[in-house]
């Protein structure tokens, strides 16, 4: 693939064409843009290659366009018909060249197919990609088909006509945490969000992993620094270890979508686990395959994973998993309903917010979901929101407002808004200003409840599993849900009785303050 | 056993009644059970019991801590604990005052000092 590719620079420099570019796939970019004709007369020297980011140099290409040169937005890309049929020359030249000369590296080179369009595709940088030829899915606005084309996301070979040859090296998937560095967390793109993203805690699930080991003595500490990525390398393999691998190790970024089976097959995908929805018909109506893209992450995602141990996610909702028999509730029957998993649900009231219309990204930033870029243990260390944060009167939201202008690239709160001299949280999903009111000073500022959570009294239940307890059984195998294999050893969970009433209280120390707090226990 | 701490994410407006954590067993960690206080000293009798089969050495499994403020549990943090000694007797104590002066709009509440408590009422002194 290198060679052939080296075949057509060798063949523009032999021609004379620029070839300073600054990747072999914007090669077409540098054929538009660099001519004398077309970018001169349209006065698109500004477009000429600035960055490396294929999106930012798209925006900076239509944007020069639509004012000077309504051609170029039109049909995307404008060639000199002359430039047009040099180009195909080269390539064909190149296709030839190879044919008659086939390289015998690894892999095995593969003859060009001749199922090749008759046209060269460009993104509207001016980018060959000639993937566009044939497939006519549409992703989101920000990742259009003219806007990236296919191969800055998919890789694969973009320059060539053949199918084969075109289709080597892809990835279904860009976003899956393997492949990331060279898909959506390339230079100019996302780096910084994708270096962060693999040390926060949904990649590593650092916390589940000590706080096990630590239960079960193959740990001295909460806090050890094992890691999903070091396990995925590492060969350790211990009961509590084993334990992760089979029943845990379904819930983290670095597992691939779409490999393990059932309902698990949804879990995982990198970026995707969470920036990711089908829409079916896409904004213009017409029907697309490809997923969309999105920062305005559904709650159905969250709760793809956020089901289980505390069950946050269904909690909010309202919905409580009952026993696995189906507790007869209510007039003797099983309860109310099944999750995808077959879980049986009873439903309870669901948390305010939720009722208010707020939906999981309303509350917890970017820094919260994708960490600071310092590896952490536990979710506590990770957290910027609480309650107090918005419910602490108008003094603390001005000061968050003045701070969060001077930090637009990551702010507390990206949805305060101030509306005539009120403030009001902003729905990511129903749009709503929805007003945010100081708590009661009698009861929650009284010296006496100084220590306390808001959680503590203002949490109205809590899923509480008691006598969890998982049984071993060597004679049987079951998927490593790490590797993806069946290995020796079967571990099964059990519970005792399954409680929802009544939410206890122990200590903990703020993470922030280390002032001693009272909160809720469960356990597990 | 194991304990850990979590935000359910079940916000009400309305909050527990102040009866609710100060008088209930569970609340504290305790356990489901009757809590008497017998000469100055609580003393709870559980409504859940160990394992029969002594062989198995099963604990109560809703208790995570014992009356003297013993912790029963592991935790899943190193700065987490259930509540001590005196702090339970602290806040059962105050559960017997909320019999009568159920919350902050009573004025024996409002006014209350952990660091001076108001003097024990004729009821109070009755119950001890």
């Amino acid at each position: 693939m290198k060679k052939r590719t080296t075949y057509l620079l060798v063949a523009l420099v032999t021609i004379g064409l620029d070839t300073d570019s600054t990747a072999s796939y914007y090669l077409g970019a540098k054929i538009i843009m660099g001519g004398n004709n077309s970018v001169v007369e349209c006065n698109l020297a500004k477009v000429e290659v600035a960055g490396s980011n294929p999106v930012s140099r798209s925006r900076q290409f239509i944007k020069t366009g639509s004012h000077c040169c309504p051609f170029f937005v039109q049909e995307n890309f404008y060639m000199h018909p002359r430039r047009r049929l040099l180009t195909l020359a080269i390539l064909f030249f190149s296709l030839a060249f190879h044919s008659l000369f086939p390289c015998t590296a690894v892999p095995p080179c593969q003859a060009a197919a001749v199922d090749s369009p008759s046209k060269v595709s460009t993104t509207a940088s001016g980018q060959i990609d000639m993937c566009l030829s044939c497939h006519d899915e549409r992703p989101d606005r920000a990742h259009g088909r003219k806007v990236l084309g296919c191969f800055s996301c998919h890789l694969g070979n973009p320059l060539t006509g053949s199918a084969k040859l075109a289709h080597k090296g892809m990835v279904l998937n860009p976003g899956e945490l393997y492949i990331v560095s060279k898909t959506c967390g390339q230079e100019g793109c996302h780096t910084d969000q994708v270096k962060r993203v693999k040390k926060s805690l949904m990649a590593t699930n650092r916390g589940i992993i000590s706080t096990l080991r630590y239960y079960w003595n193959e740990s001295k500490d909460h806090d050890a620094d094992l890691t999903v990525e070091k396990l995925l390398k590492s060969d350790l393999d211990t009961p509590a270890i084993d334990y992760y691998r089979k029943l845990c190790g379904t819930c983290h970024l670095w597992l691939k979508k779409h490999t393990l089976p059932g309902f698990l097959a949804e879990k995982g995908g990198g970026c995707t686990t969470c920036h990711f929805y089908k829409p079916g018909v896409g904004k213009d109506g017409k029907k697309t395959n490809h997923p969309m893209i999105t920062k305005h992450i559904p709650m159905k995602n969250c709760i793809r994973c956020h089901n289980r141990s505390g069950r946050i996610g269904i909690a909010y909702k309202g919905i409580y998993e009952a026993e696995g028999y189906g507790t007869p509730f209510e007039d003797g029957d099983v309860s109310e309903g099944q999750l995808s998993d077959g879980r049986y649900i009873k439903r309870l009231e669901p948390d305010i917010h939720f009722k208010k219309g707020l939906i999981c990204i309303d509350c917890h930033n970017q820094k919260e979901i994708m960490g600071d870029g310092n590896e952490k243990a536990h979710f506590e260390e990770q957290l910027e929101i609480t309650c107090t944060t918005c419910h602490d009167g108008r003094q603390r939201l001005e000061k968050i407002f003045e701070e969060d202008i001077k930090r637009p690239k990551y702010p507390l709160l990206t949805n305060l808004v101030k509306k005539n001299g009120n403030f009001f949280l902003k729905g990511k999903k129903d749009q709503k200003l929805h007003p945010l009111h100081r708590f009661l000073d009698t009861a929650c500022r009284h010296p006496v409840h100084e220590r306390l959570a808001c959680q503590a009294c203002h949490s109205k239940w809590v899923p509480q599993c008691y006598g969890c307890h998982v049984v071993s059984d060597k004679s049987k195998d079951q998927l490593d849900k790490l590797s993806n294999k069946q290995t020796p050893g079967r571990w099964e969970e059990f519970r005792s009785f399954m409680r929802y009433e009544v939410p206890s209280l122990g200590i903990k120390k703020d993470y922030k303050t280390r002032q001693d707090k009272v909160v809720i226990i469960v356990p597990g | 056993m194991t304990i850990s701490w979590m935000d359910p994410h079940t916000t009400s407006k309305e909050s527990r009644s102040c009866i609710d954590c100060h008088t209930d067993p569970k609340a504290l960690g305790l356990g489901a059970g009757s809590l008497v206080k017998i000469k100055g000293s609580w003393r709870l009798v559980p409504a859940t019991s160990k394992s029969r089969d002594r062989r198995l050495n099963i604990p109560r499994l809703d208790g995570f801590v014992d009356i003297s403020g013993k912790p029963l549990v592991l935790t899943s943090r190193k700065d987490l604990r259930p509540f001590d000694a005196a702090e339970l007797k602290r806040i059962l104590d105050v559960g017997q005052c909320l019999i009568c002066h159920k919350d902050f709009d009573d004025k024996v509440m409002k006014n209350w000092n952990s660091l001076s408590p108001p003097k024990p009422c004729k009821f109070f002194l009755k119950t001890r």
